[in-house]
């Protein structure tokens, strides 16, 4: 055939036509080269064929030119009117993509539901857990300063704190802006306040300086915040707090009536303190309404939270500095205060949460599990899709044979992750404002979530791209690396070669699972060891009163009595505070060192708490020498006359026999020289987290609180109910100026664990997640194993092989992969766990079975989980499964 | 021939030298340059013809499309002042290399 230059060219602009690098004048510019170049070389005496030749040869190959015109595509169109029109046909092929992604998923029902409830799960888990965490690292940060606020503890944990150390601090250092101090009168035994006929039991109950406003940034709703605390009798009052009693939010110049004595004037109302602020309360008094505390600054009792504001967060380090300097040079001109128990360290406000209560950890563990979580669920989909790639392999195959680049395939399956993260991203979304709140009544927190918040939404995009990206990336490299003369000449068109990545995954999500079963188990035998422990105390059948009210004070004796002739009464005692909040520090002389020492800075400090001469068979404490104190009414304390029972660890830390100790005589600071009566076995006074320090009980009606009433425990059912109404009426003869508003000791004292027991509760929750969700990837995996087996099966049943030995055949695999992941998360967990327990004073031992009964369930529903698959798989029947060929 | 980096480097001030001297199409440009070169710069459309694109959207030279006395219209570029400008400082740059290499190797070895 003649060549034909018009015919040449015409096919060659064809081929660059539906080429979207190209601009149509891009063509004709490219057209009149050719055409210039064969012109020239046919002056030169060539043929025009071979000019078009040359031309061509000149001009590369259409890949490597489709390339450079890329690069200067976008600025020509911008700078033509074009770039709409762009714009518009790139969505459309985004379109496109989807389209197709959209049909391919629905083709495979099962396989797409598989991956989409895996990743709901793991996204709305993530999501979760990001708000607790967040949460978490909110505490506290409602305050305009937070960083600039700092606690003052006394030594190191203290955090009570003497008198003088506010108005010292603000007055020597200019590093202090603003300082305040808090004297939480409520916040371990409750008060009564009274508005009329409104009368309730107050927890959340403080004094504090004028200062408070000026260090917490509390939101004021009504009042003069500068001006609210600085006279006697004045009290501010939260939102809630003024609504209960006043019907309004601001009351103000109105009155209520506090422990039946005193009125205070209501100067301020603030809004409630948000759930994450470390400390709580509704109702604050001036400090001034106190003479005793507020007028006289000692440095040598510790009642008082001190928090200072500060110029800025960076002045901590040198105040510090000042303030050790200026506890030296105290020490030092008065030698009562020397001690080593006698300094000061500065806490950031910030720090109390995370680093002083200890919830770092938990944050640490929650984020930790979180991401586990997310990648468990990736790992399922990469699994899957990679799984599924052999039934994928001859589709890759026709689209690049039909001209597609690796690129378009790549965007196809990337679009695909794409799509199903979508949908799982909206149903994680569904399925997270459906269990926040079954979830905030499981940990006690009060997360809000609403739907305009843009940062939550964000939040969501953001994980939506990672996990389309951890997800999607790999199994759109693999499938689209396939060649097609490869899996096209195969007629099984199989994938290969990623089973054993496909395994290292799955191992991964064994040791994930063996990781967090090991985990929620010590977790909660560790909970369950702190709480069927011996506390040292009965806490059962005793009903707490609050007795804080002058008046019942002073009828205490006649009250008792009264109590004491029910029949349903065993016993009746009074206490500053009961067993679990007992937090009163004193200093401690004895005899060796110097018992008319004025000052306790050089003696011990000890725990001190005043009692009645009940309180041993009311908590029936175990006295293992001395005895009880005599039953004398008639008794008041007085310097020299105080009676002391003491706990088995004082006596340890003074290297005293405990019956070589009855008799003995100590001072706790100050004046309150007494006799040693009895040394009673250790009990738990505070908190399980804590260690049981010296603990000395005296008796001192002046500071009686509470009132404990121990039932009669053999009682008959409904008895209880009532008890509790005989009590109310006798309650309302002898203190009619009190609500008869009673709590239960194991309540009270359980309360002390709520937050470990909401803990535990809910990485328990989150763990059975994790496993579930890891499983639900292994039904995919398993079904698409027997599917790419069933030949083979057919071939070994028609050799004669059983179906047990199917059934072998199948899971022999698994195991192996659990026995590996077991191998591997044992250690990791150990020494997690180890670090985990190390927080608890009293903590579990971690032994083999726990690791093996984890391994061991883990592999019980792996097993179970593929069972189904391999069994069906295991009786099929060959006639059938070798057919197709 | 000269390497592909110089190539590449050099591309920009020999179309703008050629341009100042009055507007030419692509193909009149790359003849230019090989003639000038004696044979030794060899471009190719891929790489004329996106530089030209590049260089337009930059604002550097202009174009437009005009009839030719044979066969189809041509798309002639012409350089602007923005071009004027920039050519300037591209060839006080390239005075500047040539000086200092000349200083480095002597004159004999410019000579030769």
């Amino acid at each position: 055939m003649m060549f034909n230059l018009e015919t040449a060219i015409s096919t060659w602009k064809n081929a660059l036509k539906h080429n979207r690098a190209f601009l149509p004048e891009d063509i004709e510019e490219l057209e009149g080269h050719i055409r210039d170049h064969v012109h020239s070389a046919c002056e030169a005496g060539l043929s025009e064929e071979e000019g078009y030749r040359r031309a061509l040869k000149e001009i590369g190959d259409l890949m490597g030119l489709e390339t450079e015109y890329k690069k200067v595509f976008w600025s020509k169109v911008l700078t033509r009117t074009g770039a709409v029109k762009e714009i518009i046909l790139e969505v459309k092929m985004l379109i496109n993509y989807l389209k197709i992604a959209f049909r391919n998923l629905l083709r495979y029902k099962g396989y797409t539901s598989i991956n989409i409830i895996g990743l709901a799960a793991g996204i709305a888990c993530f999501i979760v857990i990001g708000l607790f965490v967040k949460d978490e690292l909110s505490y506290d940060r409602h305050n305009e300063h937070a960083d600039s606020i700092v606690r003052v503890l006394y030594g190191e944990k203290q955090i009570y704190t003497p008198t003088a150390v506010a108005p010292e601090f603000s007055r020597r250092f200019p590093e202090v802006v603003s300082a305040t101090r808090i004297f939480p009168i409520g916040m371990f035994n409750s008060i009564t306040v009274r508005k009329d006929e409104k009368l309730f039991e107050e927890s959340g109950f403080i004094s504090a300086d004028s200062t408070l406003f000026d260090v917490f940034t509390l939101q004021i709703v009504a009042g003069q915040p500068e001006n609210a605390l600085n006279r006697p009798q004045t009290i501010a009052i939260s939102r809630t707090a003024a609504l209960k009693y006043f019907n309004r939010i601001d009351p103000i110049g109105e009155t209520l009536n506090v422990s039946g004595s005193t009125d205070f004037e209501v100067t301020a109302v603030f809004e409630d303190l948000p759930s994450t602020s470390h400390v709580h309360f509704s109702f604050v008094t001036s400090f001034v309404s106190y003479p005793r505390w507020s007028e006289r600054e000692i440095w040598d009792r510790s009642n008082f939270f001190t928090y200072l504001r500060l110029q800025d967060a960076r002045s901590m380090e040198p105040l510090q500095n000042k303030i050790d300097a200026m506890v030296a040079q105290l020490s030092a001109s008065d030698p009562n205060l020397a001690s080593e128990q006698f300094f000061f360290t500065l806490q950031r406000l910030t720090d109390i949460r995370l680093k002083f209560e200890g919830r770092e950890r938990y944050v640490f563990m929650f984020s930790a599990i979180g991401l586990l979580i997310l990648l468990v669920a990736c790992a399922n989909y990469i699994n899957l899709a990679t799984a599924r790639a052999s039934r994928r392999a001859r589709e890759v195959g026709i689209r690049k044979v039909s001209g597609a680049h690796r690129g378009h395939l790549m965007r196809q399956f990337f679009g695909e992750s794409m799509l199903m993260v979508l949908i799982a991203s909206i149903l994680a979304v569904v399925l997270v404002f459906i269990s926040i709140g079954p979830l905030n009544a499981v940990s006690g927190k009060e997360i809000a979530l609403s739907l305009w918040n843009l940062k939550f939404w964000g939040l969501i995009v953001g994980l939506g791209v990672i996990m389309a990206g951890l997800s999607g990336v790999y199994p759109a490299i693999m499938l689209s690396s396939y060649q097609p003369a490869t899996v096209l000449k195969s007629a099984s068109g199989r994938g290969t070669g990623s089973s054993k990545f496909r395994n290292v995954l799955v191992v991964f999500q064994f040791v994930v699972t063996v990781f967090l079963l090991v985990g929620t188990f010590v977790v909660k035998g560790q909970l369950s060891l702190m709480q069927d422990r011996d506390f040292g105390f009965e806490k059962d059948h005793v009903v707490v009163l609050s007795m804080n009210d002058a008046a019942m004070r002073s009828n205490y004796e006649s009250i008792k009595s009264v109590l004491q002739s029910q029949p349903y009464v065993q016993a009746v005692s009074a206490i500053q505070s009961i067993p679990g909040y007992q937090f009163s520090g004193y200093g401690m002389e004895t005899e060796e060192s110097d018992l008319t020492e004025q000052v306790p800075g050089g003696g011990q400090l000890v725990n001190g708490i005043t009692i009645d001469d009940d309180v041993v068979n009311v908590l029936g404490l175990h006295l293992i020498a001395g005895s009880n104190f005599p039953d004398d009414p008639s008794y008041t304390p007085s310097d020299g006359q105080y009676r002391y029972l003491v706990n088995e660890q004082l006596v340890r830390s003074l290297n005293w026999d405990p019956d070589e100790a009855v008799g003995k005589k100590i001072n706790l600071t100050s004046g309150r020289v007494g006799e040693i009566f009895g040394v009673y076995q250790d009990y738990h006074y505070q908190s399980l987290h804590n260690e049981i320090n010296a603990q000395a009980l005296f008796i001192d009606p002046s500071q009686f609180r509470n009132l404990m009433i121990k039932l009669r425990p053999d009682q008959g059912s409904g008895s209880l109910t009532a008890s509790m109404a005989s009590l109310q009426k006798i309650w309302k003869d002898v203190a009619p100026q009190k609500p008869f508003s009673f709590k239960f000791l194991d309540d009270e004292f359980d309360a002390l664990y709520k937050a470990d027991v909401q803990i535990s509760e809910v990485i328990s929750v989150f763990s059975v997640l994790a496993v579930l969700i890891a499983c639900l990837g292994l039904i995919g995996l398993a079904s698409f194993t027997a599917e790419r087996k069933t030949k083979e099966i057919g071939v070994r049943k028609v050799m004669g092989a059983t179906v047990g030995q199917i059934y072998l055949l199948m899971t022999k695999e698994l195991v192996l992969l659990v026995g590996i992941a077991f191998a591997i998360a044992t250690p990791f967990a150990w020494y997690f766990l180890n670090k985990w327990l190390e927080n608890f004073s009293f903590r579990l031992e971690l032994t083999v079975w726990t690791f093996l009964t984890a391994g061991l369930v883990v592999l019980l529903i792996a097993v179970i989980t593929v069972s189904y698959q391999a069994l069906r798989a295991s009786y099929l029947d060959p006639v059938k499964s070798l057919r197709y060929e | 021939m000269l390497s592909k980096q110089l190539v590449a480097a050099s591309l920009q001030p020999i179309v703008l030298t050629i341009l100042s001297r009055g507007e030419a199409y692509g193909y009149e440009i790359m003849q230019r340059a090989l003639d000038l070169s004696n044979g030794q710069l060899v471009w190719t459309a891929g790489t004329l013809y996106p530089l030209m694109h590049r260089l337009e959207a930059k604002g550097l030279i202009s174009s437009a499309w005009h009839p030719s006395e044979s066969g189809p219209r041509r798309k002639y570029y012409r350089i602007t002042s923005k071009g004027q400008t920039v050519l300037e400082a591209d060839k006080k740059e390239w005075i500047n290399v040539h000086a200092i290499l000349m200083n480095l190797w002597g004159p004999e070895l410019a000579i030769a």
